[in-house]
């Protein structure tokens, strides 16, 4: 009986899900807010409208070109759908805080049991994976990772389970479950993609007498999850190829990052550079390794030693060792294989420091740590030293979770509140129909509110990229001081045309929130000396709108998202954040338009009737691109050459257009996907 | 053996000793760049201040040292940045000791070191610097918490180079002999380059031990001399009485005991030295004897003896690079399939350096470490390329 319960899947399963909820307890027994660095909060009334087709051009800030659409699923649809009926602080939960922890803990739990055939043994693998130093660190950071990698593990055994039972269905459930996973980071699915490429070589060669059939038949189940992944995703891979122009400067170019940080000693013992064991990390100084984790190459290769005649654990063993050489990135053997590798394998440049491939470590080490216990179960002793054998062994990777159980490691385990006076900001910016934005000063806060009309720039953030070109500010070394650079670009005699054409109608100096981590972390000077700065400038209005610290002015002068510079009347209607409806009022030649977005190539404007799907074969179809211009604010400009009284035009973002296609080919595989599974499984059943 | 074979393996022993000559010679170029230049290392111990962690405004480092050579023109300091760029200036400067002004001073931004190599300060080079004492100062400008530089932990953390003239080199035979003669020991005072000398000659040896039937040649010899030994060992067995139920303390007892018997009856000097002599040598050649005899009919562990010196060294000497352990990797591979070397080996071998790498990373030698680190790497990763492929030929049940 005993027996029985201790060698069950489900109690294996319950055991790693609570300890994962106890470890995890800050969120999952509070319904606070957890946000830190890049994890910021949002409204619910953000996030709603996001639940639409995918958008090329994201109308945040002064517009971007949406290089996250790959995540459009979990962000934008996820999010966008639950914001309807929940808090942030719920549906955050639910795409990213609760999937991280548990899909990763029953992912390395199945895929130890099913090499090990051992509660146990999976348990203790399940620990090793979900309590190493990295995976830890994203959990408390980078969840749209830690949940890619997690389904990621579900991918492999689905995958794995596609090749022993030689069925379609099984290959159509793993194409539709990679897709998920390549929402949430395509990087996490390149990854698992080159797991699953190697599981099927090596499975190949130990085949041992293989027909040209049964070749066929594996690379066509092989084939399938690739077909499916990548035709539900083509509603943004369609358009990153064929407009590269637009994308250019955001995908290319990048170099290496963090080299120092990463040795083959930190790989080898799993130790994260920026682990400190308690509280929360210093970067950019790495942390001598703890003198226990190098016992984890040992327990691991020790698992690999007495196991070497499982063809899965010499698989598993290969992917941790593929795993350390990679995360050691440009230190020794062989330092110049990572960058030769970044410069040359397709998808490889999506990786300019090497931490992720901690993923094949993680699930290496767990496999062999999970075999080795394994083994200890077979021998012939005490069931006390076996016992505890075992607790040292989870030990070693528990003691890690104390930090995140006590919340002591900080980041994502403190729980945050937001401030009334941004409550009452919210409320203020929401009930204003009209488009404007609001300037933040000096920097943004996460408690800020901001919509697709209502878009929130940060000062700091723009005169190092948008307003890049307009910061005169050239000071370094002990001459620098962050409130100069921050003021001079507002010292320029331009600035009321900059804020004006930028439609910024109200800044904001932000709250010293320091428990929120709402603080001046960026400036030396006190704040009250900012706020001295802005009530010096002529054009600006302090206001009072109940707010206690917050501290809110407002530009009278402030034009709309688009006008006509030379008075030409323009009546606007705002169709998507790629596409805006134009019906001029007045007679006009030479009439310029400002849109007061950031200057991209891919705007461009169709004077008369519009139909998205034209443009796809009609080269002239849009006005010439002598039209479009940037002006000296950064902002597109067009020259309508002749405009008569109730002229119909258009201004949009053109990559949206094969977007659309890539949407209808996405959505109609999807659709068809879940037939063929439907039929597939129906007639499994029979 | 007919003469085409014969000249073949002395083509392919000459080909390898003319490999090791290029390595070396390109190792010499690796560590010093330029051939007019010579390089003296000092260690940590002759600076005689170094501020302990960030190098902040105001503070320096000052080493003193003595040149061994004419024409000083650089020195090498190695800094610990902390893996960051360090937006601080860096003051450097060098004067004789006995003069009160500084013979050269610079400023220099320190975001251009690099962690734990030398950054190197240049000056105009000093013709007659031998055997004159010298004092140089490293001043941080503007350094400050999270933004300044460290001296380094490693050994040696500063070098001195002699930058000689071109001319002065090739202007004669005689002082080109002279200076390829003191380059040359230069050279061998470094570790990192006999370390790689000794490597880069293991193709070499490893071809050496292939020949064992030109070994066996020499066996008749050895017998003959073992058999003096025997005799020599016999007559201690034999003339004196020991009691004793420990064996190893009966036979160390009775050596003793007979070599003072026999000390006692030599009347002369020559005599007495003989026999010491052969009281030393025998267990030292019964020794070599026994390896040599082991070696001939075991290369296989010979192969493995030298291929462990040769790691070993590789991870404690060689500082940077990759080309010794390409090398080593070749001959470990040549090694498998020779002697077919199991996994078991390598297994032993990777925890071994494992163990050796945890060691050394908590001490100075973190550079080491990760040397040891990377050869721990490449024994796993042959151990499970064997045991794949021995599987994949094989086969075997899976899971």
């Amino acid at each position: 009986m005993w027996n029985k319960i201790v060698n069950s899947r489900f109690v294996g399963l319950l055991v790693v899900i609570v300890i994962s909820i106890i470890t995890y307890n800050k969120w999952f027994v509070t319904s606070n807010i957890f946000g830190w660095g890049d994890w910021g909060f949002l409204f619910s009334d953000t996030v709603k409208e996001w639940f639409s087709v995918p958008s090329a051009w994201v109308g945040a800030g002064l517009g971007y070109v949406d290089i996250g659409l790959s995540m459009f699923v979990p962000v934008r649809i996820f999010y966008g759908f639950l914001a309807h009926f929940m808090e942030f602080r719920y549906f955050d939960r639910i795409i990213f805080l609760f999937p991280s922890v548990i899909i990763s803990s029953i992912g390395s739990f199945l895929l130890v049991k099913k090499i090990t055939k051992n509660t146990i043994a999976a348990i203790v693998g399940s620990f090793v994976y979900s309590y190493n130093t990295y995976i830890l660190m994203l959990n408390t950071g980078h969840f749209t990772l830690s949940v890619a990698f997690g389904i990621g593990i579900i991918v492999f055994l689905l995958y794995q389970k596609t090749l022993e039972t030689q069925r379609y269905f099984w290959a159509l459930l793993t194409g539709l479950v990679a897709f998920i996973e390549f929402s949430y980071e395509a990087r996490a699915f390149y990854l698992t993609a080159w797991i699953l490429l190697f599981y099927f070589v090596y499975k190949l060669l130990n085949k041992g007498n293989i027909t040209l059939k049964m070749l066929i038949k594996d690379i066509s189940l092989s084939i399938i999850p690739v077909i499916i992944t990548v035709s539900l995703s083509l509603f943004w891979i369609v358009s990153l190829f064929i407009n590269l122009s637009s994308f250019s400067g955001i995908v290319a170019g990048r170099q290496l990052y963090g080299e120092g940080h990463f040795q083959i000693q930190r790989a080898l013992t799993t130790f994260h550079p920026f682990w400190t064991g308690s509280h929360r990390l210093v970067w950019g100084n790495p942390q001598q390794i703890f003198w226990w984790f190098w016992l984890i190459p040992f327990l691991s290769f020790a698992g690999y030693w007495f196991n070497r005649k499982n063809k899965l654990v010499i698989f598993w063993t290969a992917i941790a060792l593929l795993g350390v050489f990679l995360t050691k990135f440009t230190s020794q053997p062989f330092t110049g294989v990572y960058l030769w590798l970044y410069q040359h394998i397709p998808g490889f440049s999506a990786f300019r420091e090497s931490s992720k491939f901690n993923y094949f470590i993680d699930l290496g080490y767990s496999v062999l740590i999970g075999s080795l216990v394994g083994f200890v179960m077979t021998l012939k002793m005490s069931k006390l030293i076996k016992g505890t054998l075992i607790i040292g062994i989870s030990s070693l990777f528990l003691v890690n979770a104390i930090p995140v159980f006590t919340g002591e490691l900080g980041r994502l385990l403190i729980s945050r509140h937001i401030p009334n006076d941004y409550l009452i900001l919210k409320d203020f910016i929401y009930k204003q129909p009209e488009f404007f934005r609001t300037l933040y000063f000096p920097r943004y806060s996460r408690w800020g509110y901001w919509d697709s009309n209502h878009p929130s720039l940060d000062t700091t953030v723009l005169i190092n990229s948008d307003w890049r070109s307009l910061n005169n500010y050239r000071k370094t070394g002990l001459e620098y001081s962050s409130i100069e650079e921050v003021t001079s670009i507002f010292k320029n005699n331009a600035s009321q045309d900059l804020i004006d054409m930028s439609s910024v109608k109200y800044v904001i100096v932000p709250t010293m929130d320091l428990e929120n981590e709402e603080m001046f972390v960026f400036y030396s000077e006190p704040r009250q000396q900012y706020i001295d700065f802005l009530d010096s400038l002529s054009y600006l209005k302090r206001i009072d709108i109940g707010t206690s610290e917050l501290v809110i002015y407002e530009n009278y002068q402030y034009k709309p998202h688009i006008y006509s510079y030379d008075g030409s009347e323009v009546e606007i209607s705002r169709i998507s954040s790629n596409q805006f409806d134009l019906k001029f009022k007045t007679k006009g030649k030479n009439v310029k338009l400002i849109l007061s977005e950031i200057f991209n190539p891919g705007w461009k404007i169709r004077i008369g009737n519009f139909s998205w799907w034209r443009t796809l074969f009609d080269r002239s179809y849009y006005l010439s691109d002598d039209f479009h211009t940037k002006n000296e604010f950064e902002l597109n400009q067009f020259m309508v050459p002749e405009v008569g009284i109730g002229q119909k035009a258009t201004l949009y973002f053109s990559p949206q257009a094969w977007i659309n296609v890539g949407s209808i080919i996405s959505l109609s595989t999807l659709l068809l996907s879940l037939l063929a599974l439907l039929i597939l499984w129906k007639k499994r059943n029979e | 053996m007919n003469k085409s074979k014969r000249l073949l393996k002395y083509s392919i022993g000459m080909i390898l000793l003319l490999f090791w000559l290029g390595l070396i010679f390109y190792q010499s170029f690796q560590i010093e760049n330029v051939f007019t230049v010579l390089t003296r290392e000092y260690p940590r111990s002759t600076v005689s201040i170094i501020p302990g962690g960030e190098i902040y405004q105001g503070e320096k480092i000052v080493g003193e040292f003595e040149a061994t050579e004419n024409y000083l023109g650089i020195i090498g300091f190695r800094f610990w940045t902390y893996y960051r760029l360090n937006d601080d200036y860096l003051i450097f400067r060098i004067r004789e000791k006995k003069s009160l002004d500084w013979y050269y001073q610079n400023k220099y931004k320190a975001d251009q070191f690099q962690p734990n190599q030398y950054f190197t300060f240049g000056f105009p080079v000093i013709e007659n610097s031998d055997g004159k004492q010298y004092v140089f100062e490293i001043e941080s400008s503007q350094g400050r918490p999270g933004i300044a530089v460290g001296a380094s932990e490693i050994d040696p953390i500063f070098v001195a180079k002699y930058k000689y003239p071109r001319d002065f080199v090739t202007s004669s035979k005689s002082r080109f002999i002279w200076f390829v003669k003191t380059k040359s020991i230069n050279l061998l005072t470094k570790s990192e380059f006999k370390a790689s000398s000794f490597i880069y000659i293991i193709p070499f040896l490893l071809y050496l031990i292939s020949f064992t039937p030109v070994y066996s040649s020499f066996e008749t010899k050895f017998k003959q001399f073992i058999k003096e030994r025997l005799k020599f060992a016999s007559q201690i067995m034999t003339q004196v009485n020991v009691e004793s139920e420990n064996t190893f303390d009966v036979i160390l007892r009775k050596a003793v005991q007979f070599i003072l018997n026999q000390y006692q009856q030599t009347t002369t000097i020559f005599d007495r030295i003989k026999l010491i002599l052969d009281a030393v040598s025998t267990p030292i050649i019964f020794g070599i004897f026994f390896l040599i005899h082991l070696f001939l009919k075991r290369p296989d562990i010979l192969s493995i003896v030298i291929m462990i010196i040769g790691s070993t060294s590789d991870a404690l000497f060689i500082k940077s690079g990759d080309v010794t352990i390409v090398i080593l990797i070749i001959l470990w591979v040549y090694s498998i399939v020779k002697y077919h070397f199991s996994d078991k080996l390598f297994f032993i071998l990777s925890l071994s350096f494992i163990a050796g790498s945890a060691f050394l990373n908590y001490t100075s030698l973190t550079f080491t470490s990760e040397r040891f680190g990377a050869w721990a790497w490449i024994f796993l990763t042959i151990m499970v390329v064997i045991n794949m492929i021995k599987l994949i030929k094989n086969g075997s049940e899976e899971g």
